[in-house]
């Protein structure tokens, strides 16, 4: 791979004496890091009508809406509140008494509707709440007030009345407001109505000269919310993980939401490639206690496989689950479980359009304080299809706890996939093939990987060169490193070791949590750094590293959306390249949990795209064309890393023998028309029907050639034109000089 | 080379008496319940005070000196006195010839006296069922008749000849026997001898054919003792107590022997956490007294056991103790430690758990003065005890008082008595006082209703304690068992963490004398059961430690038919370790008493704090009866930051924030955030049920309240103190 640089090693020996100050490349992240507050979703799952915003779950049947929302960890239950409609009055006249109860149906993709007749109960889902409203065809008989009066059943305990709505709560957390009415006729008249409990009724009130003169339809609408007090906010995402998927070209993003302390989610939002939230809210899974939702993608099946651990309560060991998602489309296959229990996951997908099985390897009780180490398969048979359980291989008994597990995602299924996990404070990895066989055998890399959080070992590759990222902490200190292992491996399972890498070893200080993605050209580090000794804070931090685990690239700090004092840990990263879908880009989606410090430890979640192939550096041209030269350009970026660069040539005569001038800018002079380079070094390129290319891969193991420019031009024999006076008769023409800089 | 030795076996062996101490115990299995038997232990031969040597084996014990050996089989309380078998070695002779033997000098060899004269060597080897004399001549006295080893013997039993050898009887009560002799020359040829008995004389024979041509040195080896029958009187070992040492890993079960009602002497073996019996049995005191009640408790500084007991005199009563090396078995010379013409008893003692002290906690009921009073006794790096400080809990009609089993790691204890307020109207009553006896808490009354307790023990953690009595059931002349839990505020308050729970309440069985054994995962309740005379069973059972609701339910401690009484336990917490296990002994009566031990470890879940806590009133967390199925389940802070914001993280996975001198280890992004607030006694609970699911066996999370301080946190982090941290596992 330094083919190109061993011709010109000469060249950048003496360019490195007078090269420029390194170029202070930004961190290489394509858009502002975006938060998944605004998805919602609204589906018929098989109970119901289910609506889904950022703080509540809601079910919407023919006896109206229930409301759930989502307080956190704060909250001990699950809460509620209960809304039925029991009748609509003008004045003292009953104008409408539900005999039958119609079921809710959608209409639209955020709304449903329960037709009465002459009203129709509306459910408009939004990110905020459920906003109902009451819609009149006609009006009512009678006079006075229009009045809609709801049943309540609440969890929750009234609180005193908001300005212009109710508000129920549960002490020091928070709850859910009704807020203000408002009246609203087909001529776009408004007014503001008025809210009220009376006994166990919540009384939704239009003055009546309002109604009177209203042109129908007429609608009375209030928004049902989840309301956080102040000083108390919920501790609710956290968790993330992401696949992409090309064919529905978006990722996945999945993770933990806990509506209450005994009542918890499993939730996904898709992202496009420009990392924006599109489609509905996924409720993947909902218990009373699950943990560790992984993403993976099957490129055959344009399917995703979300593998989980759910257990009946805190207090219950876990079932490891698994169910599918379509790309892109809130669709949602049947569960399968998996093993139990267990207690540590990871998942892999297929990439290629030939595989359609998802491997689970996990770590599985087995009493003690013991796990073992085992690899699940299970196949999609089509587009979100439930998964099919295959078969299950031991892959280790180390007969001691183990903490963390991890799988490869971006090698191609044909080639082998890396286990990696860690037992006892052991690192280990493994190969595994895609039909779940796991040859060779255990391979110790390490040892002295340990650290309280979870997520001690990541690992990823091309299917042939693995790289191993895990935190490191050789005194048992907590102020533990993150380093890289090299490996290879083959379809025999023989792992070659190459050496160790460190990433980050700051002393005094905690990194932890590494995730590591093969973006192609290069890979993808994230980690978490403690900012100072002794502090609750937190960062994230990145490094591009090339295929040998050295730093290629910048080094940076991820920036979560919320800049309050107290939001100071970013924790919990990780990554799906593009590569890991089966796509040949560089791009990838990073997540990770953004949470306070202090009590109540609310939390969100972060999304923020990432291209490890940075812009690199500028590429100009200079001078003129002189006789028939062709077109002198450069193929990619002339980015540290990009091993794919390359010199071109068209438009030449197909008759021209193109020679590659290579120079150092300064010294250029003039010669006719042409503007002849100061050179130092010509290359013959055997040309192509008037074309050619010079391949000039810059691989990462000279970044410290950061910041020179280089200069090329082409000179073409047999041209039939002399143009500089000083070749005569060699039919010489000249292309411009095309200037490059190597950058990140 | 095997000694040749012509034998004269004849076998004093005098097993009178109840069989005792502790036989190996193999690890009770996870959560379940292991009976160890208290039977079978090994005999011990030590020097008294005085020098003389004594040994006591199963149902005897002997003293030598050197003119003889005195049996003293026991023959229990039905004895008004000891009945001795004293035997000394008179003459030798053959042909009627005898020649007085000479002057012996007494050497020990392992677990055995000998007694070195120019003519022979008497030799008395010390066996669980009695004392194996022999005798070994390397030459034969003059003449060429049959061989005649004459001793004198002295007794008030009757003598009766019997299976070739000897019987004493006393009757009605027990016997001991003296067996055949045997004769061993030097090629281990062997001869039956006879026993000759009159007047006093005891002779030894053997027949002059076999010495004729027998190879010296000749043995003669009767057997002293064995065969014992013992009238079922519940004689021997009873009333036992139990206290633990952490560093050595030993728990110290001491024990009254009966010898007989005007001698009973105090005994005491060290048990391993394996249940196997560390060292001989110790004799704590075998002064021929009447020494009664003994109690034990743990000074982790000294890595010693203090012990205590009452010594009943004539119209009245001391109290004595010493002090047994953990590491040995070693015990100081008894020492009076309250010894005046009051009559004191039921004394007990707690111990002290850290090193920050040097002393036990002594408590007794001054019958004299109806007072209960207590003192400090501490506990030189020599093992000598001295009492100090003595100072009065309670007065007037009070009794009974009782002190747990240490101060936790506070030092704070809980001292209980009864109160009689006469027609049938007796409470329960309490005190906290420091390791220092200040009165913190002066007076605590745990049941007060109109009704009959008695027999009030508690146990605690220096924080929060359970209190347990028997109360009598309204309608019969049965009791069942009661409890209350009791938690430290701050001096002159405490509160009442529960009502009176009754924890065994099967109506027509007698459920009475409860002991307390906490063990910081719940606290365990012994006591005893009856339904009828002669079918007492102990039970233990497990309870919340500050609900006192029901944990693990509850479980007969040994399970054989026989009539048990006198639980009484501690737990390695009391001695400091933080694991949860305890030993419990009870008395066996019957045929075969004996004292009995059991290990224990309820399945009721194990918390372990995993990082202590910090800040000033960070308090202390409980996570009591984590066993699945377990609906009161409830995490609690005891003692912290009184009416302030507690917010509790519960979690099954680790973070690892340090804050200041401790650490923050619950995640909270993977757990629960309960907020609360503590009330005016620094107390806050976060309840929480376990479903009853096989799937939670096992399962472990790690909690931790944080308490806002923000004026002087210890955390400065969350501005907060912090509780200690906990891992518990479910069971």
């Amino acid at each position: 791979m330094n083919r190109s640089l061993a011709a010109l090693g000469g060249l950048f020996f003496t360019a490195v004496l007078f090269a420029q100050e390194p170029t202070t490349t930004p961190m290489q992240a394509l858009a502002s890091p975006t938060n998944l507050r605004s998805a919602v979703a609204l589906q018929d799952d098989g109970d119901g009508l289910l609506a889904l915003g950022w703080d509540y779950r809601a079910r919407i049947t023919a006896q109206g809406l229930h409301y759930t929302p989502a307080l956190g960890t704060a909250a001990a239950s699950t809460q509620h509140l209960a809304l039925s409609l029991v009748d609509v009055r003008r004045g003292e006249t009953i104008g409408f008494l539900p005999q039958e109860r119609p079921a809710a149906t959608i209409v639209s993709e955020r709304r449903a509707v329960i037709a009465h007749g002459p009203i129709t109960e509306r459910f408009f889902v939004t990110p905020a709440g459920i906003e109902l409203s009451l819609a009149f065809a006609q009006p009512l008989p009678g006079r006075g007030d229009l009045v809609a009066r709801y049943r309540l059943d609440t969890s929750l305990t009234a609180a005193p009345a908001l300005a212009d709505g109710l508000s129920f709560l549960l002490a020091e957390v928070g709850g859910v407001s009704i807020g203000g009415v408002t009246g609203l006729d087909a001529a776009g008249a408004r007014v503001r109505g008025s809210l009220q409990l009376v006994g166990d009724c919540v009384e939704m009130r239009l003055p009546a000269a309002f109604v009177d003169a209203a042109q129908y339809p007429l609608v009375l609408d209030p928004l049902v919310g989840t309301q956080f007090l102040a000083s108390v906010t919920p501790s609710s995402y956290s968790q993330s993980d992401v696949a992409y998927d090309v064919s529905g070209d978006c990722y996945l993003v999945v993770y933990r939401k806990a509506l209450s302390n005994v009542s918890m989610e499993i939730r996904g939002n898709f992202l496009n490639s420009a990392g924006v939230p599109f489609g509905s809210l996924l409720a993947i899974a909902g218990a009373s206690w699950l943990d560790s939702p992984k993403v993976a993608d099957l490129n055959q099946r344009d399917t995703f496989v979300v593998g989980y651990l759910q257990a009946s309560s805190l207090f219950a060991s876990a079932e490891l689950r698994a169910r599918t998602v379509a790309a892109g489309i809130n669709i949602l296959g049947g569960v399968l479980i998996v093993d139990s229990p267990v207690t540590a996951v990871d998942i892999a997908g297929d990439n290629t359009t030939s595989g359609d099985a998802a491997l689970f390897v996990y770590a599985k009780d087995a009493g003690g304080g013991n796990s073992t180490v085992e690899l699940a398969r299970a196949t999609v048979g089509g587009f979100a299809a439930t998964p099919v359980f295959t078969g299950r291989n031991n892959v280790q008994v180390p007969n001691a706890p183990v903490t963390d597990v991890a799988i490869s995602k971006s090698n191609p299924s044909t080639s082998p996939y890396e286990l990696a996990w860690v037992a006892n404070d052991d690192l280990f990895t493994r190969t595994a093939l895609r039909d779940g066989s796991v040859p060779g055998t255990s391979f110790g890399v390490d040892n002295a990987v340990r650290g309280l959080e979870r997520g001690l070992v990541d690992v990823d590759g091309d299917g042939s060169t693995f790289l191993v990222a895990y935190q490191y902490d050789p005194a048992a200190s907590g102020d533990s490193e993150i380093w890289l292992a090299l490996l290879e491996t083959d379809t025999l399972g023989a792992q070659v070791f190459y050496g160790y890498v460190p990433v980050d070893t700051t002393v005094g200080t905690k990194q932890m949590q590494p995730s590591i993605a093969w973006c192609g050209y290069k890979y993808l580090v994230l980690y978490s750094s403690q900012l100072l000794q002794g502090t609750y804070n937190f960062d994230l931090k990145g490094s591009e590293r090339g295929f040998d685990g050295a730093a290629c690239g910048p080094s940076f700090t991820l920036l979560g959306v919320n800049s309050s004092i107290t939001r100071s840990n970013e924790f919990q990263p990780a990554i799906a390249s593009k590569r890991s879908g089966g796509v040949a880009s560089e791009e990838a989606l990073l997540t990770f949990t953004e949470a306070d410090d202090a009590p109540p430890f609310a939390s969100d979640l972060v999304a923020s795209r990432y291209q490890t192939l940075g812009p690199g550096g500028a590429i100009t041209l200079h001078g003129s064309n002189c006789g028939v030269p062709g077109t002198i350009g450069a193929n990619g970026l002339a980015a540290i890393g990009n091993t794919d660069f390359r010199i071109t040539l068209s438009g030449a005569l197909p008759t021209a023998v193109p020679f590659l001038l290579w120079s150092l800018p300064g010294g250029e002079s003039t010669c006719g028309p042409c503007s002849l380079s100061n050179t130092i070094s010509a290359v013959f390129i055997l040309p192509s029907g008037g074309t050619a290319s010079y391949a000039f891969p810059i691989p990462c193991s000279h970044a410290s050639y950061l910041g020179i420019t280089l200069q090329t031009q082409w000179a073409l024999l047999g041209t039939g034109q002399n143009p500089c006076p000083n070749f005569p008769g060699l039919g010489l023409s000249f292309t411009q000089r095309l200037r490059f800089t190597l950058a990140f | 080379m095997p000694t040749p030795t012509l034998c004269l076996p004849s076998a004093l062996a005098l097993a009178c008496g109840l069989s005792s101490l502790l036989a190996q115990a193999p690890v009770p299995p996870r959560g379940g319940v292991h009976a160890a038997s208290l039977a079978s232990a090994a005999p011990v031969l030590v020097a008294s005070p005085d020098g003389a040597m004594v040994a006591v084996g199963d149902r005897y014990k002997a003293h030598f000196d050197p003119r003889g050996v005195e049996f003293v089989p026991a023959f229990g309380a039905a004895a008004a006195h000891n009945f001795p078998v004293r035997y000394e070695l008179d003459s030798l002779g053959r042909s009627g010839r005898f020649a007085a033997v000479g002057a012996g000098v007494a050497r020990q060899d392992g677990l055995a006296v000998e007694f070195v004269r120019p003519e022979l060597v008497e030799r008395y080897d010390v066996r669980d069922v009695g004392l194996e004399q022999s005798f070994v001549l390397d030459t034969l006295p003059p003449g060429a008749g049959d061989l005649v080893v004459r001793g004198r013997l002295t007794t008030e039993l009757q003598v009766t000849p019997h299976a070739g050898g000897l019987q004493f009887t006393l009757p009605d009560v027990g016997s001991c026997t003296l067996g055949a002799v045997t004769g061993i020359d030097a090629r281990g040829r062997r001869v039956v001898g006879t026993i000759d008995y009159h007047d006093g004389i005891v002779d030894y024979v053997l027949p002059a054919a076999f010495l004729a041509d027998a190879a010296m040195p000749l043995l003669i080896d009767p057997l002293l003792g064995s065969t014992i029958t013992v009238a079922n009187t519940g004689t021997g070992e009873q009333d036992p107590d139990v206290a633990f040492d952490a560093t050595n890993g030993v728990y110290l079960v001491v024990y009254e022997y009966v010898f007989s009602a005007a001698d009973t002497d105090i005994y005491a073996q060290r048990v391993g956490t394996d249940g196997t019996l560390v060292g001989t049995r110790i004799t704590i005191d075998a002064s021929g007294l009447n020494d009664i009640d003994p109690q034990v408790a743990n000074v982790t500084l000294r890595d010693r056991f203090v012990v205590v007991w009452n010594r009943r005199l004539t119209g009245h009563g001391d109290v004595l103790g010493c002090s047994v090396d953990a590491a040995t078995g070693a015990a100081t010379p008894t020492v009076g430690l309250v010894v005046d013409s009051d009559d004191v008893g039921r004394v007990d003692v707690g111990g002290e758990a850290t090193d920050a002290d040097q002393d036990a906690l002594c408590v007794w009921d001054n019958g004299t003065q109806d007072r209960i009073d207590a003192g400090q006794i501490g506990v030189n790096p020599d093992g000598s005890i001295f009492l100090q400080d003595v100072t009065t809990i309670a007065s007037t009609n009070v009794l009974n008082p009782r002190i747990s089993k240490s101060g936790g790691t506070t030092g704070r204890h809980l001292i209980v008595w009864m109160h009689d307020y006469g027609v049938g109207d007796y409470d329960p009553h309490g005190a906290i006082v420091d390791r220092e006896l200040t009165l913190l808490v002066p007076f605590l009354s745990f049941d007060g209703a109109i009704n009959i307790t008695a027999s009030v023990e508690a146990d605690g953690d220096g924080v929060s304690w359970i209190a347990a009595w028997h109360v009598k059931e309204p309608s019969t002349v049965q009791n069942d068992i009661a409890a209350r839990s009791v938690q430290f505020v701050s001096p002159g308050n405490a509160v009442l963490g529960s009502g009176i729970v009754l924890v065994s309440a099967v109506s027509n069985v007698n459920e009475s004398n409860a002991s307390v054994c906490w063990t910081g995962d719940a606290t365990l309740i012994g006591y005893e059961s009856s339904a009828s005379a002669g079918t007492s069973q102990n039970y233990v059972h497990s309870i919340d430690s500050v609900s006192c609701a029901d944990c693990a339910g509850r479980t007969r401690v040994v399970t054989s038919l026989s009539d048990d009484y006198g639980i009484t336990g501690a737990s390695r917490r009391s001695g400091g370790e933080a694991v949860d296990e305890a030993l419990f002994a009870v008395e066996r009566r019957g045929a075969n008493p004996d004292v009995l031990a059991t290990r224990w470890r309820s399945d009721d879940g194990v918390s372990t704090v995993v990082s202590p806590s910090c800040g000033s009133n960070g308090g202390s967390i409980y996570a009591n009866c984590a066993r699945a199925g377990y609906a009161g389940f409830a995490v609690r802070c005891i003692d912290a930051v009184p009416n302030t914001t507690a917010i509790l993280v519960l979690s099954r996975h680790q973070s690892s924030i340090v804050c200041g001198p401790c650490r923050f280890v619950p995640d909270p992004y993977a757990g629960y955030v309960h907020f609360t607030s503590t009330d005016s006694g620094g107390a806050a609970a976060f309840a929480t049920a376990i479903p009853p699911s096989v799937a939670a066996f096992g399962v472990d999370f790690y909690l931790q309240w944080i308490l806002v301080e923000p004026v002087t946190p210890g955390c400065y982090l969350f501005g907060s103190d912090l509780s200690p941290a906990l891992r518990t596992v479910i069971e």
